[in-house]
């Protein structure tokens, strides 16, 4: 089957003790085998909460109020995470058919044992080899990346911030998941640093033939790496479609103005910053969430949510200007 | 708010403590630390509502003066070091001279690393013929200062590294303007933490001590009290409330204190 | 206007901070009475942020001089330095953290007009509404609030106006947009430039960001562990490329369109060793794809081509 996941209606957020922070809002999305699906959005727009919620590590005060998310993994099983509690992932999902690699992940390494120690664990843990077996592997296993022979034997501290998360990402690909879940892989690290760790997670994912959810703010490596992509502002989903489509024909007004905004090399001419602010998800506004904001807003923007539709060939957006 | 109800609490508590210290011994009867002045060794009834001791005190009113003398000499013991540290460490911590910063570092540290018990045990054993509650907070201030100090340091040095430092030099405020507005709410929030953390410290320091019989002995302490208490072999025999009133008055006031510190942390750093 | 001449700072580690590097190495730079943006471009730990504390007269550097019309600004007497400081002023990356969260913003702001012009209250009122007005905010708005009450980017504009209030010459940003949105940006950085061309003010932009330097900067210097490898004019420094390390960073922006290369080709990140500080020869020669005999063995020398000045074996 080519579909890997399956989202429906996902609906979650933090319960705080006066009030509930609205952070996804019915949320639908299908990811295929093999491809590379961007999730891409500004402050306070959902997408580090979806993340989570697609890989099931649901746990208070974050609560999901509705929705469905199904993983099928290669061997014809199917994963119902959103009805499955994180222990029971622990336990059949996580790792072996989904894996996740946290914001700030090359802060994760233990840093009282040596690099080598997770791999070992991974291998010992999941896979039932003995401790010296288990160790020849890894060995073999930093290699195929292209990563230095040494980095095993090294602590977290003593690599560099970009290394170490390379040796993240390796660790969370060890068990061959179906599915990676990238939460900003990236945002710590300089430029230099950045390409080598996203080069790293490319070549991995075409290696391993795996499907990767990227999460960045940042729209440049949306461009560069994914093959699809997802937008998202406050909470909800509100463009859909393959990257190359979503910058040379944005459909909603806010990607246009946020692929307009972007500075480019080689380019002086004039951009414009959008106005204004995104909204408070403790009062969410009825109607289209982006309404305030919109240079081409109608009446029915304020009052009534637009929902998502598709336009042209695998190209969805959800606004009022493209229903007639 | 979720937190009232374990702050009514405390402060019930509290109340109650300070009253029976405070208050109290201005309507004792008698001077309830002369022996003698009451039938000895009586259990806990309602004319001796704590019992009396083997050498015929009043326990419920001793007990009243000693809570007294060691709540003031913690507090002086408190205010004592936390003057202490808090000059050493902010000078420590906001010197742009290397030199000074590395010797008084180097001097607080050590101060922290130095054994306190068994310093405090020698000075109280020379001077035990001079022992009063003053001078007791003073001997216990001598370490009480050091970590509180180390602390204090550390504020002052993270504080001058914030951005907001820089934005209050441009906008061309002076150090010493600098220091009142913009640390000094900082700074106010730790102190309140750091001194009933060491008011229990002191209390519990010269409850060690008096243990050892290095506490004032003509001035009744809860440490003094247990001391008599085990000199005169109480708890074998059988006058347990000797033993028993002083340390549930001990350890009460030292879980107050304690809640009282946890809420104000919560309080204060709630923002 | 501004002149840095082999500003030199070392940071020593180890026992007794007996090991010294230089943070910011021999950094020489000048700029002009005529508005410009300069940005000083650079990874972390570059030493960008040691440097502008440095030309904010914060830290005093081990060698080497900052003069700022015709003064050493770290030699100036009481009087000296709050002309400076009416005339410098700065931005910093953490609009939340550039104010007080214990305080209310407008302290400082009032403060400002106080203690550098010395007005009164009434008219420090109208100073701070004034500024106010030219980043777009009211100042009933404003008054009477915590940072934490407003958004990243109306503090950090509230954070611009302060330091507008004494009419400065010279605007030190430091990554002033890196903590904002994307989509609101644009609107810091066109605030830049129209204060440039309105009333005149220099900006010396630090960031990390090449496509951001690229739209504001005239002139760009690309500082690598604490040197200045390039600089020039912004055009002919990012299109040209001169140094391999300004090169290796703008070939790794990502950009739409350049998938294929940027994908494939080899990457050398440099580490955070300080040994390549203290290098005796080319501080990039470590992981530089076009090194020789000479980049491993002697310190380069600063070469011009055209308007252009690198510091590489590769232009002798």
């Amino acid at each position: 089957m080519d579909l890997v996941l399956k989202g429906l209606n996902i609906k979650g957020g933090y319960e705080l003790p006066e009030l509930y922070v609205d952070a996804v809002s019915d949320v639908s999305l299908e990811l295929h085998r093999n491809e590379v699906f961007g999730i891409a959005g500004e402050s306070g727009c959902g997408k580090s909460t979806l993340i989570k919620i697609l890989y099931g590590y649901v746990e208070p005060p974050l609560t999901l109020k509705n929705g469905s998310v199904e993983l099928y993994t290669n061997d014809g099983n199917t994963f119902n995470i959103s009805s499955l509690s994180p222990d029971e992932l622990r336990k059949t999902a996580w790792w072996r058919h989904v894996s996740y690699i946290p914001q700030n992940a090359m802060n994760v390494l233990n840093p009282t044992t040596r690099v080598r120690n997770h791999f070992t664990e991974m291998y010992t843990a999941y896979m039932g080899l003995e401790k010296s077996e288990a160790f020849g592997r890894a060995q073999k296993y930093i290699e195929s990346f292209g990563l230095p022979n040494d980095v095993l034997a090294a602590f977290p501290h003593q690599l560099s911030g970009g290394m170490r998360q390379r040796v993240v990402i390796a660790i969370s690909l060890l068990l061959e998941p179906n599915l990676v879940l990238a939460d900003e892989p990236s945002s710590a690290l300089d430029v230099i640093n950045q390409r080598a760790a996203l080069m790293f997670l490319k070549n991995a994912q075409k290696m391993l033939g795996n499907t990767l959810v990227l999460v960045s703010h940042d729209m440049g490596i949306q461009g560069i790496l994914t093959d699809r992509m997802a937008l998202m502002y406050a909470g909800k989903l509100i463009e859909v479609g393959e990257t190359q489509a979503i910058f040379d024909n944005s459909l909603h007004p806010y990607t246009k103005a946020l692929v307009k905004s972007l500075p480019r090399l080689g380019d002086k001419a004039d951009r414009e910053g959008l106005k204004g602010q995104p909204p408070d998800l403790r009062q969410p506004p009825p109607g289209c969430r982006f309404y305030p904001r919109c240079p081409h807003s109608r009446p029915i923007c304020q009052k009534e949510e637009p929902k998502i539709l598709e336009i042209e060939r695998d190209h969805h957006v959800s606004c009022w200007l493209y229903v007639s | 708010m979720k937190a009232s109800n374990p702050l009514k609490a405390t402060i019930g508590v509290l109340i109650v403590l300070l009253t029976f210290a405070f208050i109290l011994p201005h309507f004792a009867p008698y001077d309830p630390r002369r022996w003698a002045t009451v039938p000895r060794d009586q259990p806990p009834l309602i004319a001796y509502p704590f019992g009396t001791t083997t050498v015929g005190q009043d326990l419920f009113w001793l007990s009243s003066y000693a809570l007294r003398n060691s709540i003031t000499l913690g507090v002086l013991t408190a205010f004592v070091s936390i003057s202490i540290a808090f000059l050493l460490g902010a000078i420590a911590g906001f010197t742009r001279s290397s030199i000074l910063r590395y010797t008084l570092t180097l001097f607080i540290d050590s101060f922290c690393l130095i054994p306190g018990l068994p310093v405090l045990i020698v000075l109280a054993y020379s001077w035990r013929k001079y022992l009063s509650p003053v001078l007791i907070a003073l001997i216990l201030s001598i370490f009480g200062w050091a970590w509180p100090s180390r602390q204090v340091r550390s504020l002052m040095l993270s504080l001058r590294e914030r951005p907001f430092t820089y934005t209050a030099l441009l906008s061309g405020f002076g150090m010493i303007r600098m220091f009142f507005h913009e640390y000094l709410p900082y700074i106010v929030k730790w102190l309140a933490v750091s001194f009933l953390g060491l008011l229990n410290w002191a209390i519990g320091m010269e409850t060690t001590i008096a243990v050892f019989g290095l506490s004032s002995l003509e001035e009744a302490t809860i440490g003094s009290i247990i001391y008599w208490a085990m000199q005169y072999q109480a708890i074998l025999r059988g006058i347990w409330w000797w033993l028993l009133i002083p340390i549930l008055i001990l350890v009460l006031l030292i879980m107050t204190l304690y809640e009282l510190s946890k809420i104000a942390g919560e309080l204060i750093g709630a923002r | 206007m501004l002149e840095a001449k082999n500003v030199t700072r070392f940071f020593g580690y180890g026992f007794l901070g007996r090991v010294k590097f230089p943070a910011v190495d021999r950094v020489t730079f000048h700029m002009e009475n005529n508005p410009k943006i300069l940005t000083v471009a650079g990874e972390s730990g570059c030493g960008k942020t040691t440097l502008a504390r440095i030309l904010l007269g914060f830290l005093k550097p081990n060698e080497g001089t900052v003069f700022y019309k015709g003064r050493s600004i770290h030699h100036l007497r009481r009087k000296e330095r709050k002309w400076f400081r009416k005339e410098v002023q700065a931005i910093f990356q953490d609009p939340y953290g550039t104010f007080n969260p214990l305080k209310k913003v407008d302290a400082y702001l009032f403060g400002t007009a106080k203690n550098l012009l010395g007005m009164s209250h009434e008219q420090a009122s109208a100073r701070t509404e004034e500024v106010l007005g030219f980043v777009g905010l009211f100042i009933k708005d404003i008054m009477g609030k915590n940072p934490n009450e407003f958004s990243g980017g109306q503090v950090q504009r509230i954070s611009i106006a302060r330091a507008l209030l004494p009419e400065p010459r010279l605007i030190l940003a430091d990554e002033p947009v890196s903590m904002i949105d994307a989509s609101l940006r644009m609107n810091v950085l066109n605030m830049f430039k129209e204060l440039k061309k309105k009333q005149g003010i220099s900006f010396i932009y630090i960031t990390h960001d090449l496509a951001t330097a690229y739209y504001i900067s005239d002139e760009i210097a690309i500082m690598y562990r604490g040197m200045i490898v390039e600089e020039g004019p912004a055009d002919e420094v990012l299109l040209g490329q001169h140094h391999p390390y300004t090169k290796a960073l703008v070939s790794s922006l990502p950009e739409p369109g350049k998938r294929e290369k940027w994908l494939k080709e080899m990457v050398n990140p440099p580490g955070m060793e300080v040994k390549e500080f203290l290098a005796p020869n080319c501080k990039y020669a470590d992981i530089c794809q076009k090194k020789s005999e000479k980049c491993l063995k002697e310190k380069p020398a600063v070469f011009e081509v055209g308007k252009v000045k690198v510091a590489c074996w590769l232009y002798e």
